[in-house]
């Protein structure tokens, strides 16, 4: 989350001389890795602030590849997940990409389209996690807000002019003055318009928070 | 065609899928120690003891393979056996 660890590749394989060679070829190529031959084992290791991506062998004992893939989703793990599979499985194929599957690839493959894979996998990781410390730190500041400043700036980020909002909110111009002044300064942000786009990129509402 | 000779065509498809999979498992590794060895080599880390260690871990998935093709070979005769 806070970007702090090093992006890891997970690679989850039962077969212990594929996760072995992924191991030593991804090692070799300059990226961490972490392997698990029990989809289990990862899943009690498991925790949000891992980055990196996820590669998983769609055929596995205890758990399915897919299983495991609802699984994560459901304990909210974002890593995206680079599906391998032993020979061409198209309802498989599809239905891992629909539940949001980073990509699909068939045994025997290329090492060189798989680096290439990851390596797109961990920069959408990476700009992800950053997306998200973003909005986090949007939201501490939010929460410094009085629930009159938060109401306030629901309406200037509306493009409401502080006339306006005096008039809507049955306050004087000048209150509203002072509110936008604390909201400016809480919110560290030096005009409406940095405000504006402070909310934009991060996806965030005022009031939704 | 008999029921029996669709059933064991059916069986012997499953069979031959099954090696074949079986077959992609040392195919991914050798490749994958053969690209390791390859990176090892461009980031000058040179160590032969470690790309020794590398090519006999390719030997022991090619003797994989080995095992794998005569099990293929059997399966293949049978298929012919029954057709």
């Amino acid at each position: 989350m806070n970007g702090q660890s090093r992006p890891t590749v997970y690679v989850i394989d039962d077969d212990e001389a594929v996760l072995d060679s992924l191991d030593l070829f991804l090692q070799a190529a300059g990226l961490q890795t972490s392997t698990y031959t029990d989809p289990r084992d990862f899943l009690s290791a498991h925790h949000r602030d891992m980055c990196g991506c996820l590669i998983l062998d769609i055929r596995l004992p205890a758990i399915s590849g897919l299983g495991l893939q609802e699984e994560l989703i459901a304990i909210g793990s974002t890593l995206p997940i680079i599906f391998i599979t032993g020979h061409g499985d198209v309802p498989t194929a599809v239905q891992a990409m629909k539940a949001g599957a980073f990509e699909f690839i068939e045994k025997p493959f290329s090492q060189q389209f798989l680096l290439e894979c990851i390596l797109r996998a961990l920069e959408l990781d990476g700009r992800r996690r950053l997306a998200m410390g973003h909005q986090q730190r949007i939201r501490q500041r939010l929460e410094t807000l009085t629930p009159r400043e938060t109401e306030v700036l629901d309406h200037i980020v509306n493009g409401k002019a502080s006339k306006v909002i005096a008039s809507e909110m049955c306050l004087s111009q000048r209150t509203v003055e002072i509110y936008r002044a604390n909201i400016m300064q809480k919110m560290q942000s030096k005009s409406v318009a940095q405000l504006v786009k402070m909310f934009s990129e991060a996806g965030v509402r005022p009031s939704a928070v | 065609m008999t029921l029996g000779n669709v059933t064991s065509a059916r069986s012997g498809g499953d069979e031959l899928r099954r090696l074949l999979h079986q077959f992609n498992q040392p195919l991914t590794a050798i490749g994958n120690y053969a690209q390791a060895g390859c990176h090892m080599i461009d980031n000058g880390q040179v160590d032969p003891a470690r790309l020794k260690e590398l090519f006999e871990k390719i030997a022991r998935q090619s003797g994989r393979t080995i095992a794998l093709s005569q099990e293929l070979g059997q399966a293949l005769t049978a298929a012919d056996g029954n057709s």
